[in-house]
């Protein structure tokens, strides 16, 4: 039995890169800036918000909405191709995720088929024998979800960023979900408020009767305390949408006295405004916010500069609220809270330190076991590889950037007991070689080499276990996985090159008696 | 050195007790099945959804003036339970029609209605359909779980392997299972973490045992299967028994030092450990017996 040097150094080196990688966590703020060397890793384990403290809010988009609209849309399309087809029709609806109609003529199927196709690759269209059905493909409908959500992230986080939140998390959570983690923020509060708001704003013609292409929208007013619904009949199709919105700002006005928020349009937006304002001078135009109007002013004179003001009863903070809301852009769909949960700070801080206590009380009572157990020289053995597990776990946890919870914490002391697993099964293999053999050299040798594959083994079946875990879990729960999965590996590492190494040195150092598992005769 | 009093190989006839655990086991699960129905589980807010707020006060508040005071407030079942100690108080309650708003209009009665002796430590909140997602969730990973592992000891092994281990592995999920239902123990995510971390520990037992069973087939030809199987079992034991006492140890210094939330999730598992162990030794190994494993002795003979 050899000791190579390369293993040797490679052993040493990485054990005291994974103690001076582990010691910034432990270490206090103060300790850390007056004696930590700057040359040293600085990077702390990142803590999830069940320790440090903060908000936690889980949003749903609800993407069904969004795809009843697009429906609705594809219905008025499809009553457009087959007017300028000459097809006759009747019965045409939007029903579920689809647009049905029937033809009053049986001969026009073909053509029909055909002029419907020509509205793209994004639809299918189904001829029955009594109706047409024609709808968007799944793989169209998957790649709006993904669009929807996509857009929905990107809003959240402008609304967020608006609100100056220190390093907020925003994360997709499967197709139609988001995650988001406001680290020491107690009440949420705000940030629901903002995300409550879909903040969809459109301008529309105002008609006088009602008929096709009309929407019929309320405008809530308040005059001497009283509150009442005035209804007004719009045009359906808006003339101005937020999109075209690029700058939004909360504005007194001194004349009035009131809080108003003044936008500025983009050329497009500028221009269309410019057209209606001319041809309508004397005219309400309406400005609808989430499907309520909040304004209907005349329009006194022409607007050519895509400047417009939105006045409407507003406090200054709803009306700086809704200057943010439109410079973030509205959501495509509504975001619904499907869970929220608050850690207070105090809280985050005891339960580190109750686990830290945890862990150390099983790091002493796991240590002393051993020691009782397997004597001085296997249990120093093991001894010093748990202790390097450990701080191995720890770097490299900090190291991928993995966030540690509180079920991580349990996660750690968990993986401490089933670490020793590796040593255990390496030990008892030794100690039966050796029983036959009575050489301890070999035994070690072939004990090593027997083990591994039954290490291997159990492990890796108990790595489909913690796999499971993470795909499952969310939140805390991933982070418990996470840690048990690193564990794990660790675990099966430390196992196969620590503990040979430090076995071979103590062999080395004081000969095979003390590793005889006081057998007798041994060589 | 304790190691001095473990034999190398026991001796016990484990294999021969294998009726006695086969209807203790069958009991066990029966035991839990007959509670579940009886009494189902006491769902947490993670999966029946609904509001907890934990509170601190700085002196102790007997538990019956807060829970009269709650019931004032008019927000419909309240339950209130110290957490940990007398100072610390969980506050739990159905969800409000309402959705989310109605939550922090009731969190503002509550924090009025205590002004300045409570502080609110933390809140959540799990809208109802959440819950029944986890759920479902949770139980796919669990048979997902036990998928992986028949096929992955079916590749490594054989197949009667597989199907033995997953049948023990099954016994133990049911347990602990039922270990919240007869205790009436707050379901929440945490049992499903206990179950699944329960079932990879056990694995880890089982496997080793059918390490050492696929090796002394090989080594024993003319062995008869029970004495081998029982052979193979005594000579894993040590190592079974001192792997799950370290364990057992971690576990319990979290359940005492750990604070409340960690003893949550450690008590569990704590019983996941010890049924585990109990089960790869008496029922994964003796399981076996019931195929033919000298058949797998004879495929490999053969050239």
């Amino acid at each position: 039995m050899t000791l190579s040097l390369t293993r040797l150094f490679f052993v040493i080196g990485l054990s005291v890169y994974s103690i001076l990688t582990t010691l910034p966590s432990l270490l206090s703020p103060e300790t850390l800036n007056e004696y930590w060397p700057s040359f040293l890793p600085q990077a702390k384990i990142s803590l999830g918000l069940d320790l440090q403290g903060g908000s936690s809010l889980l949003l749903e988009a609800d993407v069904e909405t969004v795809i009843q609209e697009r429906v609705r849309n594809l219905k008025n399309e499809v009553r457009k191709v087959l007017r300028q087809h000459k097809i006759r029709y009747r019965d045409l609806e939007a029903k579920e995720e689809k647009v049905v109609f029937q033809l009053r003529d049986a001969s026009q199927k073909e053509k029909t088929f055909k002029a419907l196709r020509k509205l793209g690759l994004d639809f299918s269209v189904q001829l029955n024998i009594d109706q047409i059905e024609i709808g968007f493909t799944s793989a169209a409908l998957q790649e709006q979800e993904k669009v929807v959500l996509d857009q929905s992230i990107e809003v959240v986080r402008r609304r967020i960023d608006e609100m100056g939140t220190k390093e907020p998390l925003i994360q997709r959570q499967g197709t139609n979900r988001i995650l988001l983690q406001l680290p020491g923020v107690n009440s949420p509060d705000d940030a629901k408020r903002l995300l409550g708001k879909t903040a969809k704003l459109t301008f529309h013609a105002v008609k006088p009767t009602e008929g096709l292409g009309t929407i019929r929208l309320n405008q809530k007013i308040t005059h001497n305390g009283q509150t009442m619904d005035i209804p007004h009949i719009l045009d359906q199709d808006p003339l101005i949408t937020g999109d075209m919105v690029i700058d939004a700002k909360p504005y007194l006005n001194q004349e009035r006295n009131e809080w108003q928020v003044s936008l500025s349009m983009d050329q497009t937006g500028a221009r269309i405004y410019a057209d209606f304002t001319k041809a309508n001078v004397g005219k309400p135009v309406a400005i609808v916010l989430d499907n309520k109007v909040i304004t209907a002013p005349i329009i006194n004179e022409p607007i050519p500069t895509g400047n417009s003001v939105i006045s409407g009863q507003f406090t200054p903070k709803s009306s700086h609220e809704l200057a943010m809301l439109l410079r973030a852009g509205s959501l495509p769909a509504p975001l619904k809270i499907l869970e929220e949960r608050t850690v207070g700070p105090d809280l985050g801080a005891d339960s580190i330190a109750a686990g830290k206590t945890a862990t150390l009380v099983a790091i002493i009572a796991v240590f002393a076991y051993m020691l009782l157990y397997y004597g001085f020289n296997y249990g120093g053995v093991a001894c010093v590889a748990l202790f390097f597990n450990l701080t191995l776990l720890i770097a490299g946890l900090t190291l991928l950037g993995a966030t540690l919870t509180l079920p991580g914490i349990a996660g750690i002391a968990l993986t401490l007991g089933m670490a020793v697993d590796a040593n255990v099964l390496i030990f008892e293999r030794i100690r039966e070689e050796l029983s036959h053999t009575k050489r301890v050299a070999a035994s070690i040798q072939s004990g090593f080499s027997r083990a591994i594959s039954t290490i291997v083994d159990s492990n890796l079946t108990t790595l489909i276990g913690a796999g499971l875990l993470y795909q499952f879990g969310t939140g805390p729960v991933r982070g418990f996985a996470v840690t048990l999965t690193m564990g794990i590996l660790i675990s099966m590492f430390t196992a196969i090159t620590l503990t040979k190494t430090l076995l071979i040195i103590v062999y080395k150092w004081k000969g095979p008696q003390p590793l005889s598992f006081d057998m007798k005769e041994v060589k | 050195m304790l190691l001095r009093y473990m034999p190398l190989t026991f001796k016990s006839d484990i294999v021969r007790l294998r009726y006695f655990s086969f209807v203790f086991s069958l009991l066990l699960v029966t035991l839990s099945a007959a509670f579940y129905g009886l009494k189902n589980f006491n769902y947490g807010i993670d999966f029946k959804g609904g509001i907890m707020i934990e509170v601190r006060s700085k002196n102790p508040i007997p538990l019956a003036t807060v829970r009269s005071d709650l019931s004032k407030l008019n927000i419909g079942d309240v339950t209130v339970q110290e957490f940990g100690s007398a100072n610390d108080l969980l506050i739990k309650f159905e969800q409000p029609e309402n959705g989310l708003e109605g939550k922090d209009l009731v969190v503002k009665k509550i924090s009025d209605t205590f002004k300045d002796q409570f502080e609110i430590r933390r809140t959540e909140t799990v809208g109802p359909k959440q819950g029944k997602e986890l759920i479902q969730n949770g139980i796919l990973a669990i048979l997902y779980g036990l998928l992986a592992i028949l096929v992955y000891i079916w590749f490594r092994f054989e197949w009667q392997f597989g199907l033995c281990a997953v049948i023990a592995l099954l016994q133990n999920a049911l347990v602990v299972f039922g270990y919240y239902s007869i205790f009436q123990v707050e379901f929440n995510t945490t049992a499903i973490v206990a179950v699944l971390t329960t079932i990879g520990y056990t694995i880890n037992d089982t496997v080793v045992i059918y390490d050492r069973i696929r090796e002394n087939l090989r080594k024993y030809k003319r062995k008869p299967i029970p004495d081998l199987i029982n052979l193979s079992i005594n000579e894993t034991l040590s190592r079974t028994l001192m792997t799950s006492g370290t364990t057992l140890v971690a576990l319990f210094s979290l359940y005492f030092f750990g604070g409340e939330v960690i003893a949550s999730y450690s008590l569990p598992i704590i019983v996941g450990v010890v049924i585990g162990t109990y089960s790869s030794i008496f029922i994964a190994g003796p399981l076996l017996l019931n195929f033919n494993l000298r058949l797998l002795q004879k495929e490999e003979d053969t050239p």
